[in-house]
């Protein structure tokens, strides 16, 4: 009993910050209708963006969170400028190896500049835990769930009560009606990348403390950013935070109930990722494409 | 006196086919315009090239003596062109007031913004009944009435109507015709595209017949109602051909 209670903790707990990675992704794709497979390395450039401000500085990576997220979106913005406003109104397929090919190329030259080594960041509140009853609960994680929240609250409120935000939502659901009401398309394209980079930024200055940095880490990522996105049907940020939650439960789950499941947790998101195509492509909760 | 809207030898169209082969056509300050064509004429194209959603190949389109070809499609609305699109095109998933506030988007509506929520919402109260509703769960009519209403929150000088009476109930069509004449009475000018010609007429003062990628015929009203010219356009001699392209527009 206090296993499976241990296990829902865990879930919501990393589910809290998985909402947030794959928020970044889905939002990004609900706007310009691209999956953003360097997704995974603006989140290993977050990691190191705390690690380096931690390392260096000593700057905590909370603290450090929000310059590195715009540092990763004005650099998302270059990504765009030179390379991915030249395929906007290209097929999906020269899309997605284009922004593969600027993953491979950041993800190597992460590991020249930066070599492999795995490195990790230490906080007054990564290695502590508090106890309800029988529940062990790690400060660090915690921590990731309320910024979590937090930045997610805020950019919904962002989405549905500003100008601009409601702007990048028309985009959103119907290109052409935007551009007659005066929205400058390619401007939200850009805002909505520059904003993918940040969440993902974000997702990794937080990942810093909870996993280790290496620059291989984005592609794991990735994958469970992208079956979170499938889960929850493309694009629908309602369905992003269900597909988020319970993705968590489904690797906390095997984690706890498998034997050796640890390792196994891992692959659950390559499967799950499987089974919703091959049984529910329009995913879960999603039926159309929408941003909320 | 200069027209509001002047378009001269218009050539345009989509990849491989030209639609529009040489189109002239003027609409006058305040006055309220017909256009009138089969399925499949190039009324929609014409719309689309007049707000910059598809480029000209050739002519000229100049709004208030300005030539319209240097602004990019979405500052065309700064200047005071508003479309309410063939098949309404409203944001399925916000609300109706999120809609009407999206037509003011533009700098100089915004500053307006609040008086002409107030004129629209009197001249289409359900829109007020209906504010917090989603757009894509109201009827044909009501979510036409929203699509007029977000482009008049664009405080035009041109509002550009194409099909208001698409797929509507005959007392929905009077209905939101009655607010055209409203619209065309504050003194905004309006080019209407209608398939339904007795609508058109019921609010317009010319008109022109679009066949074949050129203005088969123009005049006023009564001109072209006398001269069957709009029949003949309607029920062209090619009439399978255009019916084969409408058909591959819906199938697009
Ligand atoms: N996006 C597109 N790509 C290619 N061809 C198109 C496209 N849109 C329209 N066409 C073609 O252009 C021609 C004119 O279409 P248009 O929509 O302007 O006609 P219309 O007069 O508005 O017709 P309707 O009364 O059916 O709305 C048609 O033959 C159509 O098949
Ligand atoms: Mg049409």
């Amino acid at each position: 009993m206090s296993m499976l209670l241990q296990c829902l903790v865990d879930s919501i707990l990393l589910g809290g910050l998985y909402s947030l990675m794959a928020v970044g992704l889905s939002l990004g794709f609900g706007v310009t209708r691209i999956i953003n497979f360097a997704y995974g390395e603006f989140i290993m450039l977050g990691a190191y963006g705390a690690f380096f401000c931690s390392s260096l500085a000593g700057i905590d990576p909370l603290i450090a969170l929000p310059a590195v997220a715009i540092g990763v979106a004005l650099f998302a913005a270059i990504v765009f400028e030179f390379s991915l406003r030249r395929v906007l109104r290209a097929p999906a397929i020269n899309q997605i190896l284009l922004l593969f090919g600027v993953g491979l190329v950041i993800q190597n030259l992460a590991a020249i500049l930066w070599t492999g080594d795995a490195r990790s960041v230490e906080t007054p509140y990564s290695l502590t835990a508090r106890e309800f009853g029988d529940i062990n609960v790690p400060d660090g994680r915690i921590v990731t769930f309320l910024v979590a929240t937090v930045l997610i609250a805020a950019l919904l409120w962002w989405l549905h009560r500003t100008e601009l935000g409601r702007a990048i939502r028309a985009v959103a659901q119907n290109r052409d009606a935007a551009v007659l009401m005066g929205i400058n398309v390619m401007r939200m394209y850009l805002l909505s990348f520059m904003l993918n980079a940040a969440l993902g930024a974000a997702t990794g200055a937080m990942a810093s403390f909870l996993l280790t940095v290496t620059p291989f880490m984005g592609f794991p990522m990735l994958i469970k950013s992208f079956a979170i996105v499938v889960l929850g049907g493309l694009g629908s940020i309602p369905g992003t935070l269900a597909g988020a939650f319970l993705l968590a439960f489904a690797e906390t789950a095997v984690a706890y109930y498998v034997p050796d499941g640890i390792g196994w947790a891992e692959g659950v998101a390559f499967a799950v990722l499987l089974g919703v195509l091959i049984f529910r492509p329009r995913g879960i909760l999603g039926q159309a494409v929408e941003v909320a | 006196m200069t027209a509001l809207l002047e378009i001269a030898g218009l050539r345009a169209g989509y990849q491989e086919s030209i639609v529009l082969e040489d189109i002239s056509l003027q609409v006058q300050i305040g006055e309220v315009v017909a256009l009138l064509g089969a399925n499949g004429a190039g009324k929609t194209t014409t719309m689309r090239v007049i707000t910059g959603l598809i480029a000209a190949l050739g002519g000229t389109i100049a709004f208030d003596g300005e030539d319209l070809s240097r602004l990019r499609a979405e500052r065309r609305v700064d200047v005071g062109i508003a479309l309410c699109p063939e098949g309404r095109q409203v944001f399925p998933n916000m609300s109706v007031m999120e809609n009407l506030l999206l037509g003011s988007f533009c700098r100089h509506a915004r500053a307006r913004r609040a008086a002409t929520l107030e004129l629209v919402q009197e001249l289409f109260p359900r829109l007020t009944e209906r504010s917090a509703q989603k757009a894509g769960l109201m009827s044909g009519g009501e979510q036409q009435m929203l699509a007029i209403g977000r482009a008049l929150m664009a405080c035009p000088r041109l509002l550009l109507l194409d099909e208001p009476s698409l797929g509507l109930s005959p007392r929905m069509v009077q209905l939101v015709f009655g607010a055209v004449a409203k619209i065309a009475e504050a003194g905004i000018s309006i080019l209407v595209v209608e398939q339904n010609a007795q609508a058109a007429f019921s609010v317009a003062r010319r008109g022109y017949v679009l066949a074949g990628g050129r203005v088969a015929a123009a005049g006023t009203i009564a001109e072209l109602a006398r001269s069957g010219q709009v029949e003949q356009a309607f029920i062209g001699t090619d009439f399978f051909k255009r019916e084969g392209a409408a058909c591959s527009k819906s199938g697009a």
